[in-house]
């Protein structure tokens, strides 16, 4: 699954560490979503939707 | 300066700490056997010294994980309290048992409490893992913890059918049963390695 993860956090000049906290998740975490080892969960996909203000689909999209 | 800026004074002192003290458990695990052998002291003593090196992961364990960036969280920090309680009760039981043993303190109905308890207190630490996973709020270290384990039980339950087999053959020394349990506590290494490799963290425990 790709995302905008590090797009979205860039805009807002957020350092990983920033989406962290703000997720209450790991540094690893962040890293992991961003770079595509791991696809979180739906409800932490809901969060971070929320957090940005937008919907899953306009943060995540298939490959 | 960015939050991460912030936190790498705290973070790189925590690994010096974290070095330093794994020094000195390497230090104390080839010099603690050295100096037992080599002086004179009481009875009982020479057991007790030798929990010297197994006190100072307590420290280097701590500053391990403080080093990590976030620090160590709520459950870490539980494991690690139930983590070194298991292994006090183990170390304490079983030197203690040794002791009775070989003075011919014990005999017949008592042995059975003092045989339990050491494996017992190695059950508490697969409980202290197990809780973590449970505990762990953050789903992707979770799912690494996950990972260490099942990677764990592979290697050891993968080890003892091999080596069962082989000394049903008579063609391997016999290995006590409780060794697996050692291997199950390497492969949480090998698993943390393989998370590492894969995933590019090593994980939790």
């Amino acid at each position: 699954m790709k995302n905008r993860l590090k797009v979205l956090r860039a805009e807002r000049d957020w350092t990983q560490g920033d989406l962290a906290e703000r997720l209450e998740i790991s540094r690893q975490s962040v890293n992991a979503i961003e770079t595509g080892k791991y696809d979180p969960s739906l409800p932490l996909a809901f969060r971070i939707a929320a957090l940005f203000e937008m919907t899953i689909e306009e943060i995540f999209q298939k490959d | 300066m960015t939050g991460e800026e912030m936190d790498r004074p705290s973070v790189s002192a925590h690994k010096k700490a974290a070095l330093g003290w794994a020094g000195g458990f390497v230090v104390a695990m080839f010099g603690t056997p050295f100096i037992v052998s080599a002086i004179a002291m009481p009875p009982g003593w020479k057991q007790f010294l030798m929990l010297v090196p197994m006190l100072l992961l307590i420290p280097m364990l701590r500053a391990s994980y403080a080093a990590q960036p976030g620090g160590m969280g709520a459950p870490t920090r539980r494991y690690l309290i139930r983590l070194f309680t298991s292994m006090g009760i183990y170390m304490v039981s079983l030197l203690t048992a040794v002791y009775l043993l070989k003075h011919h303190l014990v005999e017949g109905w008592a042995m059975w409490p003092l045989a339990i308890l050491p494996g017992l207190s190695i059950v508490g630490a697969f409980y202290a893992v197990g809780m973590l996973i449970i505990e762990q709020k953050d789903e992707y270290m979770r799912m690494l913890l996950v990972r260490q384990t099942l990677v764990a039980s592979a290697l050891a339950l993968a080890a003892a059918t091999v080596w069962g087999f082989l000394e049903n053959f008579g063609l391997v020394a016999h290995v006590d049963a409780f060794y697996w349990a050692i291997v199950w506590f390497f492969g949480l290494g090998v698993g943390a390695a393989f998370n590492r490799l894969t995933l590019g963290t090593w994980g939790g425990c």
